[in-house]
């Protein structure tokens, strides 16, 4: 009777969804409009800054893209103040320690262990709650790269500004991290996010779950096993339970994510040939 | 074409033999002899000046004309003849010469009857290929004792290749003013003159000429294109810069193309640059004698001059300046001026928007753009709300010198370390992980296979 119907469960709302969308598109955007400075003595780095408009257009296009990255920054911090205090029915130290929570626990330290292992063949493949240990990366990654390439972002954006209260090395002090925090973000997300969502085995070539918000029943068990079990335990499982994503969802949801991971790896590809 | 003149060179060729045969049948030379035989024999000119009259028939029969009548050129009917005589004539049977002498420089100074003996002489004429240079240095006594100072007089080892004066100036009987559009070493033609030798890759190879494509690197330049654009000389040409006839090479002390004397000859017509370089550091330094320091074409190269203004040259120039000073352009391009201008964009800071151009001074000079006195109005000439903090930042900073900026220094530790710890960690990890989940997969997708 579920082949007919079958049960898919809620993963992500529509405001992280949306979120997503909107962290996705304007780091692709800065990336397209800042690497060509990291290579500016590559051809390829001419071409796209000449195909983007002169590296006056690459900048604006940069600057009001870094304002998108500060919204959605805010808006997260914004999201997580009202979804603790509105939504969440645990303490304060329970939000942060709890399962759902993004903050790194003991387990998560056990699960990589555990992993290894059964990279290794060494053992079972680990039982993950809601949140895997590399996915807790990849979120303090972003939050933490944000921080800094935002921050140092600024100090070359108004450097007379910066300048007004702070010795003028800092300016130097901002080139340098700027410019490896980006490389270290751009590096990240374009082979390890890439590799860890959409292009390992069980995956390849890619995972709708951030644009749909939902995943079959069957992946959920196979997938975070404890986080089914506390459901089940907790009598939520019926809340989590929702219909299979529209087909024409689905369709943008491809289209849209392998535009993205074309662009993606197009620019680790030229960043890689660059080393030869 | 090329029958009619056939036909004309016939018909030449009969006239002149029927001519002297006919003259010679009139009065022989032998009966001239009779008279100008004679050693002491004496005449009176016009002008009261007594000279002789004397003619040396042996001299004469070793010259080209040693078949010729005196009546040939002497316009003598009968003899005992009056004097004093015509002068004589060379038109009557050189008539494409004397075509052509009318025309040029030489005619219009001297006169037409009276030229053609400058070059060839009178009774003792040669075969026009046997004259040589010198025959040019008795009249243009200056430009000729220029030429014999020159590197293309010398003939060592019987060099036949080095330039005459008919090389440049023309063989033949046209010769024309300098000033001339059709004259070879007109400043629109002597490019093209000079480079008869200086691009023909055998002369180049065999003197190993320093700088082979000299002429299409010319023809490129801002000089170059602006004698085409207008047809005047109105920006060096080749003369200008090497000299006409003292040409001298690049090593030697007196050349006008030697190091030192270069900012001299390119001062020549921009006066004010050369005053400017001559305070500069650079001048300074290329006038004490340091072979390191640059002259005019350290930075402009020679033949290759670019307009200042053009987004090539503004690029170009950076690199020049790092030709010599390779760490400062290294460090430059971790900036975002650097960076921004490897693009191929010019708007941001250039070495010469802090440092000037020609007028070039080291930190320590309290005239120096960049000196303390005047760093931070150099930064205001792009960054108006700039202060004093702001000049502190580090231009030419080098992050991986501990000494120079221990706190860069440290910066940029973290950040490599930051680097590899993460992208060495995921490495390992997912290299150990893909081939087990593609196991997994195929697994699975078996295990759908067989249900």
């Amino acid at each position: 009777m579920t082949t007919e119907h079958p049960v898919y469960i809620r993963r992500f709302n529509r405001f992280q969804r949306v979120m997503h969308i909107i962290v996705m598109t304007s780091f692709l955007g800065l990336a397209l409009t800042g690497i060509p400075l990291k290579y500016s003595d590559k051809t390829w780095a001419h071409y796209l800054v000449s195909f983007i408009g002169g590296f006056e257009s690459a900048g604006y296009i940069h600057r009001v893209l870094a304002l998108v990255t500060f919204g959605y920054f805010l808006a997260h911090l914004v999201y997580l103040f009202i979804f603790f205090r509105y939504k969440s029915q645990v303490s304060f130290l329970a939000f942060l320690t709890g399962p759902d929570s993004m903050v790194p626990r003991l387990q998560d330290l056990k699960d990589m262990y555990r992993n290894v292992k059964w990279f290794l063949g060494c053992g079972p493949k680990p039982e993950f709650d809601r949140w895997t240990y590399w996915e807790k990366f990849d979120y303090w990654a972003v939050f933490w790269g944000v921080a800094m390439i935002g921050i140092s972002g600024l100090f070359l954006w108004f450097p007379t500004f910066f300048a007004s209260f702070l010795p003028g090395w800092t300016l130097n002090i901002a080139t340098i991290v700027h410019s490896d925090e980006a490389f270290l973000a751009i590096g990240f997300i374009f082979v390890f996010h890439y590799i860890h969502t959409h292009l390992r085995g069980e995956k390849f070539p890619f995972d709708e779950v951030i644009f749909t918000g939902r995943l079959s029943e069957e992946e959920f068990l196979k997938e975070r096993p404890a986080e089914h079990a506390r459901a089940i335990k907790g009598e939520r499982i019926e809340t989590l339970m929702t219909g299979p994503p529209k087909h024409w969802f689905r369709v943008i949801s491809v289209i849209i994510g392998f535009i993205a991971l074309a662009t993606g790896i197009t620019i680790i590809s030229l960043m890689i040939g660059s080393l030869f | 074409m090329k029958k009619n003149s056939l036909l004309y060179y016939v018909v030449l060729f009969f006239a002149f033999h029927f001519s002297a045969i006919a003259w010679s049948a009139s009065i022989p030379n032998d009966d001239c002899m009779a008279c100008h035989g004679e050693k002491g024999l004496e005449g009176k000119r016009p002008d009261g000046k007594t000279i002789s009259l004397f003619f040396d028939h042996d001299s004469f029969n070793k010259s080209i004309h040693a078949n010729l009548q005196c009546v040939s050129c002497h316009d003598i009917k009968e003899l005992p003849h009056e004097g004093p005589l015509k002068k004589a004539s060379c038109s009557g049977c050189h008539v494409k010469s004397h075509k052509e002498n009318q025309r040029s420089a030489h005619s219009a100074k001297a006169g037409a009857n009276q030229i053609c003996s400058g070059c060839h002489e009178y009774h003792t004429v040669q075969k026009a290929s046997s004259l040589t240079d010198s025959v040019c240095g008795t009249c243009h006594k200056t430009p000729y004792s220029e030429y014999k100072a020159g590197v293309h007089a010398a003939k060592k080892g019987g060099q036949k290749d080095t330039a005459t004066c008919f090389d440049c100036h023309g063989r033949g009987h046209g010769m024309l003013k300098n000033r001339d559009p059709r004259s070879p070493v007109h400043a629109s033609n002597l490019p093209r003159t000079c480079s008869g030798c200086h691009e023909n890759p055998e002369i180049v190879k065999k003197y190993n000429i320093p700088v082979g494509n000299a002429y299409s690197q010319y023809m490129d330049s801002i000089h170059g294109k602006t004698i085409v654009a207008s047809g005047h000389p109105v920006a060096a040409n080749c003369s200008n810069c090497h000299g006409a006839h003292g040409i001298k090479r690049a090593s030697d002390k007196t050349s006008r193309v030697y190091p030192a004397n270069i900012p001299a000859t390119c001062g020549a017509c921009h006066k004010d640059v050369a005053k400017a370089f001559e305070t500069s550091i650079h001048g300074r330094e290329l006038k004490r004698g340091n072979k390191k320091a640059p002259d005019c074409t350290g930075c402009h190269p020679a033949h290759h001059v670019q307009e200042v203004k053009t987004t090539s040259w503004k690029l170009e120039a950076i690199r020049e300046c790092g030709n010599c000073h390779s760490k400062l352009l290294e460090t430059y391009r971790h900036t975002y001026h650097g960076k921004i201008t490897n693009l191929g964009f010019t708007r941001v800071a250039k070495c010469i928007d802090c440092h000037g151009s020609h007028d070039i001074l080291p930190k320590s000079d309290p005239h120096s753009r960049i000196s303390k006195g005047h760093l931070l109005e150099t930064c205001r000439s792009c960054h108006p709300g700039a202060n004093k903090n702001f000049s502190q930042f580090i231009v030419h900073a080098d992050y991986k010198d501990r000494k120079s900026s221990p706190t860069l220094y440290y910066v940029w530790i973290f950040m490599t370390v930051l680097l590899i710890g993460v992208f060495g960690f995921f490495t390992v990890h997912t290299i150990l992980w893909l081939p087990r989940s593609w196991i997994e997969r195929i697994r699975e997708w078996r295990r759908g296979k067989r249900s």
